[in-house]
């Protein structure tokens, strides 16, 4: 992803993804409430992907109804060479506060920032006996 | 310059390790971050916020409203270290690479220094003139407090070393927690649970039986503390200190000979658990142990043998034993998660096999003789003479051919029922969320007998109509106890938040007993990364039981500390 800040010339909002491709899926919106009247939020929506279930898009009000944030993030599906592993990556998240006129961009693993994960992993680790492992 | 030398040294050590760092991330010796090093340095003052009870037996019997009950001043230095990168390195330890063995130890060394017994009143630097080599040596301490090495390969854990292993679900009591010895020598009932346990040598390992039908993550857990290496119990507070069992002490403390259990193989410790997840919200153990009680089992015996019908006329010879007899435990636990209403539910059960108790007719055998009747003036000049009144036992004369008691010994069921809650109360705070716990803790004494007490005398009581003519004292009286019922009952609650972001901790504990007795234990702490500040009120008010024995040390306490972690 190349946002406004990172395109030499760009005149828009720097935190615009300038070439973050929207495509036609089928969708659920969902329009949602707090129940606690405590909390900041008031209705928003949200665009959920209806093959995958995954949450890519959501418009926020605050409690009086006024427009607040927009949130938006993109998945790499990923896929090992032997096509023996296949998954899906978080790869980049954004949200915009139109109040505050500020964005916050949070970048994942993608082609321009590799994660390597060192964590060696045992299935034993995930049971009563091995979490005692990690206890004094 | 005795006094100097520790006080200096915990400043050189706190002086390297601000030095250190200023930030509270782990602090790694090593670019690999195989080796971390941590430390928490802490001084506490705490002052007594009533008098002692009128003639009562909390020591010194002038400590006043405002003295200084404590000041104790702490350092614990924490290595971790995982020895995985050294295996590629180090040949010795090539066996642990060959054989795929995760290896990793864990280091903490205690240093403590109660300066009270040098700063404190002159009550208190009394007690430590009287009994100096005991005080001085109970006064600080330098230990390789914890110490043990980690063994893992897939579902295999080897533990070997001094360590703490807390079984149970209980908070502030304990059930089937009772493997670790409990200090309470520095604070008593007022004290968190988890800052009292003594480590002790210890070889644990566990078993990861992974699922079985309906239940999950099953894993079968062993240790075993080999009586030859570790035998060590609660340590017995010496006389005069601020968290003593109160007892009178000419007619007990004087004449009481405590012996804890010797080094040997039949005084090890072992026990196995069973734990497994039922389902996906509720986590089940079953545990078999043996261990020993933190309160040591006194009981009264005659040093000299006496042939039926001959008076005692050595009074010293009747003295007090205490022994601590191990006990065997058999118990389970559960906490269930009920995701509609959010709470933790809490449970656990134990039966304690052949608990030493004391009951009257066995721990006191001896105070029931019969006796040749004195008269009353002759029982004055005897108590005169010797200092102590054998009325207060029950001796109107010289007692008959009284014979040795025995530790009374019956079955005792425990259990608790708790739960955890966390709710919002935003009228008080509407950031952060209180943390709310509930515990009923009951107990049942099988075959109960009537003569059953707490083995601490009630203070404030006299032998009606009787004055000793010579010194014109009322003669006190050392056979009225604290009864201990077949079921007894406690409640516990804490409500704890935060607020700044949870740099304000305040929290309120309390807990109850129906026979009586409240404790009360409002507190709050302010954290500033790496510092720590913290008050502590704690006060009991109710009948002369249970945690009541404590009614007249009202405190409250003042804790800095210094966290490097």
């Amino acid at each position: 992803m190349i946002y406004g800040y990172e395109k030499e010339g760009w005149q828009g909002a720097p935190w615009a993804p300038t070439n973050l491709v929207w495509v036609k899926r089928p969708v659920y919106v969902l329009q949602m409430t707090p129940k606690d009247p405590y909390y900041n939020y008031g209705t928003h929506y949200m665009w959920v992907d209806a093959p995958t279930y995954g949450c890519f898009f959501k418009v926020i009000h605050d409690r009086a109804g006024v427009f607040w944030k927009v949130f938006m993030k993109a998945d790499a599906l990923c896929e090992s060479d032997d096509k023996s592993m296949r998954y899906i990556a978080l790869t980049h998240q954004l949200i915009i506060d139109e109040k505050m006129d500020h964005a916050t961009k949070i970048g994942g693993v993608s082609p321009t920032n590799i994660w390597t994960s060192f964590a060696k992993m045992d299935e034993n680790d995930f049971s009563l006996a091995g979490f005692q492992k990690f206890c004094k | 310059m005795k006094v100097l030398k520790p006080a200096l040294m915990g400043l050189c050590l706190a002086a390297l390790l601000v030095g250190l760092t200023s930030e509270t991330e782990a602090f790694y010796v090593d670019e690999n971050k195989t080796l971390s090093l941590g430390a928490k340095l802490q001084t506490r003052a705490t002052f007594r916020l009533q008098d002692a009870e009128k003639n009562g037996y909390t020591y010194p019997q002038d400590t006043k409203v405002g003295d200084l009950v404590q000041w104790r001043n702490l350092a614990l230095i924490e290595i971790n270290h995982d020895l995985e990168e050294l295996t590629y390195d180090l040949g010795i330890l090539w066996p642990l690479k060959k054989l795929e063995i995760q290896a990793k130890y864990h280091l903490v060394g205690r240093f403590m220094y109660e300066a009270l017994y040098n700063v404190g009143s002159d009550g208190f630097r009394a007690v430590r003139d009287k009994d100096k080599e005991n005080i001085d040596d109970f006064k600080q301490a330098y230990d390789l407090w914890e110490f043990y090495f980690d063994f893992s390969r897939g579902p295999w854990l080897l533990r070997i070393g001094r360590q703490i292993l807390a079984w149970g679900e209980t908070d502030i009591f304990r059930l089937l927690d009772g493997i670790n010895p409990l200090d309470n020598t520095f604070g008593g009932p007022f004290e968190d649970l988890d800052d009292r346990r003594i480590p002790l040598w210890m070889l644990r390992g566990s078993y990861n039986l992974g699922n079985l039908g309906p239940f999950y993550s099953l894993s079968i857990e062993g240790f075993w503390v080999p009586g030859t290496w570790d035998a060590k119990v609660a340590p017995w507070a010496p006389f005069g200190t601020p968290y003593m069992a109160p007892d009178p002490e000419v007619s007990v403390y004087n004449r009481l000979f405590v012996n804890p259990p010797a080094k040997k193989m039949s005084n090890s410790r072992w026990g196995g658990r069973l734990q497994w997840v039922f389902g996906t919200d509720m986590n089940c153990s079953v545990a078999h142990y043996k261990s020993f009680l933190d309160v040591g089992s006194p009981y009264f015996v005659v040093t000299e043998s006496l042939p039926e019908g001959t008076p005692l006329l050595d009074f010293s010879a009747l003295q007090a034993i205490v022994e601590y007899p191990s006990v065997q435990v058999t118990g389970g636990s559960m906490t269930y998660w009920e995701s509609k209403t959010n709470i933790v539910f809490r449970g656990e059960i134990a039966q304690f096999w052949d608990e030493p108790l004391f009951e009257l007719s066995q721990n006191g055998r001896p105070l029931l003789a019969d006796y040749i009747p004195l008269p009353p003036a002759a029982m004055d000049a005897l108590a005169a003479f010797a200092g102590e009144d054998a009325r207060s036992f029950g001796y109107f004369g010289v007692p008959l051919s009284p014979q040795s008691g025995n530790i009374a010994k019956r079955d005792v069921l425990r259990w608790m029922i708790g739960f955890d809650k966390q709710l919002w109360v935003r009228p008080l705070n509407d950031t952060s969320m209180f943390f709310t716990s509930f515990q009923y803790f009951g107990q049942w004494i099988q075959d109960h007998r009537n003569d059953t007490i707490l083995p601490a005398v009630i203070p404030d009581k006299f032998v009606p109509n009787t004055v000793n003519q010579i010194t014109g004292e009322p003669v006190p009286d050392y056979l009225e106890f604290p009864h201990v019922k077949e079921t007894e009952h406690i409640f516990t609650a804490l409500i704890t938040t935060n607020y700044l972001k949870g740099s304000l901790i305040p929290q309120m504990a309390a807990a109850y007993d129906l026979r009586g007795v409240w404790l009360l234990l409002p507190s709050i702490n302010y954290i500033r990364e790496p510092f720590r500040f913290g008050i502590q009120y704690a006060a009991i008010v109710g009948n002369y039981t249970s945690f009541g024995l404590f009614r007249d040390r009202d405190q409250i306490a003042f804790t800095f500390a210094y966290l490097l972690n």
